[in-house]
């Protein structure tokens, strides 16, 4: 894989006003204004908050890359996006995140189709990363693997 | 530093070419895609799915505890347009609810960009901000309001 990042970051700017609605303004930043808090994205935010009535609730910047080299994806029973290997996670700030993955490879469920396999060594590999590399939203720890299974996609109705 | 931990998210293309997103959370403060915390989460998924990752979107976000002005003559359906200049075109920002003691009180539409608070602000995004394509954009001297829009009678 190689990631190779856009020419310009995107700048959001998160307004709130005195009735409640919500409002956003975007901007192109430099690809090196990668911090929300300094530089350009601060004097944008700064000076947009100085003349408006609204609340500047929060700044946000998004960097997006895109993979020159993505390979090609395969197919099997499950490679559909609707199918999802659904992750449930424990955390040290009470919360469980969850991830979905969708497409997944039909080695890593059990043989009744449903669960996921614990075993399996991309499982494993899977939970290691995320215990080590991800954290919860609000920034917590990721302790463990509660449960995880195949999802199916809803059924359509017979006609 | 960003306050918040970055979000990350991962598109994936399917075998039949349809598209899903994959989000999980990183410590704040990390902003590479290529930054190794990221590359292994986005490495482990990769070998759970049959499809492969295309693009990657990293979200830096910082909150700020404020309040907007009570009984605001301006909400955010009243815009301040400013139009700025670039290489393939012209590039209108609408800020929310501008403030009225810099809309002229002639008009109620006319905003002066020449100088103080306002100059600022279009001096600040000219300096910082650009087209899609990291083309300069140069400020207007004025801008304009434009009021919320009227619900249609029946």
């Amino acid at each position: 894989m190689s990631w190779v990042t856009d020419p310009t970051n995107q700048l959001l700017l998160h307004f709130l006003d005195d009735a409640g609605k919500h409002a956003t303004m975007s901007f192109n930043v430099g690809s090196g204004d990668t911090d929300p808090g300094a530089g350009g994205p601060s004097a944008i935010s700064d000076a947009a908050a100085a003349i408006s009535e609204s609340a500047l609730y929060e700044t946000e910047v998004l960097i997006r890359a895109s993979n020159t080299a993505p390979g090609t994806p395969t197919q099997g029973p499950y490679a559909r996006p609707a199918d999802k290997a659904a992750f449930v996670f424990s955390a040290n700030d009470g919360t469980r995140p969850r991830l979905e993955i969708g497409g997944p490879n039909e080695d890593i469920v059990g043989t009744d189709s449903w669960t996921v396999d614990p075993t399996n060594a991309a499982v494993i590999a899977l939970v290691a990363a995320m215990n080590t590399h991800a954290t919860t939203a609000s920034g917590g720890g990721i302790t463990g693997l509660i449960k995880a299974q195949r999802r199916r996609p809803p059924r359509r109705k017979g006609q | 530093m960003a306050a918040e931990a970055t979000r990350v998210k991962v598109t994936y293309r399917t075998f039949y070419d349809i598209e899903f997103t994959v989000t999980f959370y990183v410590a704040p403060g990390i902003v590479d895609p290529n930054n190794g915390s990221v590359q292994a989460i986005v490495t482990a998924i990769n070998a759970i799915t049959r499809a492969v990752a295309i693009r990657i979107e990293l979200s830096a976000s910082n909150p700020h505890s404020v309040t907007a002005t009570a009984g605001a003559i301006y909400v955010n359906e009243d815009k301040g347009e400013f139009v700025f200049q670039g290489p393939a075109g012209a590039h209108t920002f609408k800020l929310p609810g501008p403030d009225p003691s810099f809309v002229s009180s002639t008009d109620n539409e006319t905003i002066d960009a020449s100088s103080g608070a306002v100059g600022d602000f279009v001096a600040a995004v000219a300096e910082f901000a650009f087209d899609a394509n990291g083309g300069v954009i140069t400020a207007p001297t004025e801008g304009r309001r434009r009021a919320a829009r009227k619900a249609l009678k029946k």
